[in-house]
């Protein structure tokens, strides 16, 4: 563990990053460490290798053509109209992402079609008739058999009656079951329902 | 080339080239491009790469003028564009070659590559330098671009990281880890030879 942190320490020195109090831990540390000072050693070596591999190959010429090969290339951008295209300011949209967008506002479009008639047409499907339209076409059915408009009655006022009754559990529980709903009420409302209540209980 | 050209600092021809004076631009490029074309070549060895790398870093500096902000040098603006585009270069030869040259670099010391390193391997290629330019190549690039940049252009851990957008820190474990992996794979040729100072 000790070696490891002392191998960083090794890199460090070459590159002239290490601390004097490092230097000195790392120094002591190599006295007694053969193994770490044929490492520092072995990277001394492939420094060396390595910056003579830096050594400087080209001709002083070739500096001076490859200047006038890019004013060159510059030129003719400026010159064909490509200058525009490097100095102008990039376009919105590029035209290779029209496409994209194209198919987007189709898929957009296909989307609305679909909701509009599609799920529009299946709910009318759903309801084709209203109460009073169904009513009237079973009162047709029944024509001038009074069993049948009796039993048809009943039973329409049996249904009527369950469903008041359902409705006024509801306003009930809204009522009574809500501890904060008089809470809730204006003083207004409160004398108006007071009236109502005592309307209804004929008092 | 024009004289008062030569006689320009730097952000005067930055701006002129913005607004679009080849000659201010070129003037740039010459006072950058033999440090570029080192930078690119240390990392390509190559010099029909480099060559066509650093007009291209020329070309693309250029193309995004507008936007270069001056809130760095220019060189080190220059500097970045060339080592983002050699990275690119490289990783684009290295996937052509099928080489995995981005995996971690655990499994480096594994690969069959650096048993063509070994002395049995390879007798004719016994130079170190040799040996050692080999090795370099297959480094992963990060801690090539790195090792290029601070050992082959002599550049600090601070400037190294400017150009390589990230911590001194990080270019410093860079290298560690760089030499490291070279050290390994060179290990039989550094055995017995003695460092020269």
């Amino acid at each position: 563990m000790r070696c490891k942190k002392m191998e960083k320490w090794i890199s460090d020195r070459i590159d002239g990053k290490l601390s004097e109090k490092k230097r000195i831990v790392l120094d002591a540390h190599l006295t007694g460490c053969a193994s770490c000072r044929a490492y520092e050693e072995h990277l001394e070596k492939i420094q060396d290798e390595a910056r003579s591999l830096a050594a400087k190959a080209v001709a002083p010429e070739y500096w001076q053509a490859s200047v006038v090969r890019l004013q060159a290339k510059l030129k003719a951008v400026a010159d064909g109209g490509q200058k525009s295209r490097y100095h102008q300011s990039p376009a919105f949209f590029p035209p290779a992402r029209w496409a994209w967008i194209g198919a987007a506002s189709l898929l957009v479009v296909a989307l609305g079609l679909y909701v509009v008639f599609f799920r529009a047409g299946t709910s009318q499907e759903v309801y084709p008739y209203s109460y009073e339209e169904t009513v009237n076409s079973i009162y047709r059915e029944i024509g001038n058999n009074t069993d049948l408009e009796k039993e048809f009655n009943s039973a329409l006022q049996a249904s009527i009656n369950e469903h008041a009754g359902e409705v006024a559990g509801e306003v009930n529980h809204l009522v009574y079951g809500n501890s904060f709903f008089l809470e809730s009420l204006s003083e207004e409302e409160i004398k108006l329902l007071d009236s109502e209540i005592k309307k209804e209980l004929k008092l | 080339m024009n004289e008062n050209m030569q006689k320009l600092a730097d952000e005067t021809l930055v701006a002129r080239a913005k607004k679009g004076s080849i000659e201010a631009y070129a003037e740039l490029a010459r006072r950058a491009q033999e440090k570029i074309y080192y930078t690119i070549f240390g990392m390509t060895r190559n010099h029909e790469d480099a060559d066509d790398l650093t007009q291209e870093t020329f070309m693309s500096a250029y193309k995004a003028l507008n936007n270069f902000k001056l809130k760095s040098s220019f060189y080190t603006w220059v500097y970045r564009i060339a080592v983002n585009l050699t990275l690119n270069f490289l990783k684009k030869r290295s996937r052509e070659k099928g080489r995995e040259d981005f995996e971690d670099t655990a499994s480096i010391f594994d690969r069959a590559e650096y048993a063509a390193l070994s002395p049995e391997g390879d007798s004719l290629k016994s130079e170190l330098k040799e040996k050692l330019k080999e090795a370099i190549e297959t480094i992963p690039l990060a801690y090539k671009a790195a090792f290029n940049l601070v050992v082959l252009q002599g550049m600090s851990h601070g400037r190294a990281a400017e150009i390589l957008g990230c911590s001194e820190n990080t270019v410093s474990w860079r290298m560690h880890k760089a030499r490291k992996m070279l050290q390994a794979c060179l290990k039989p040729y550094l055995e017995g030879v003695r460092h020269e100072m």
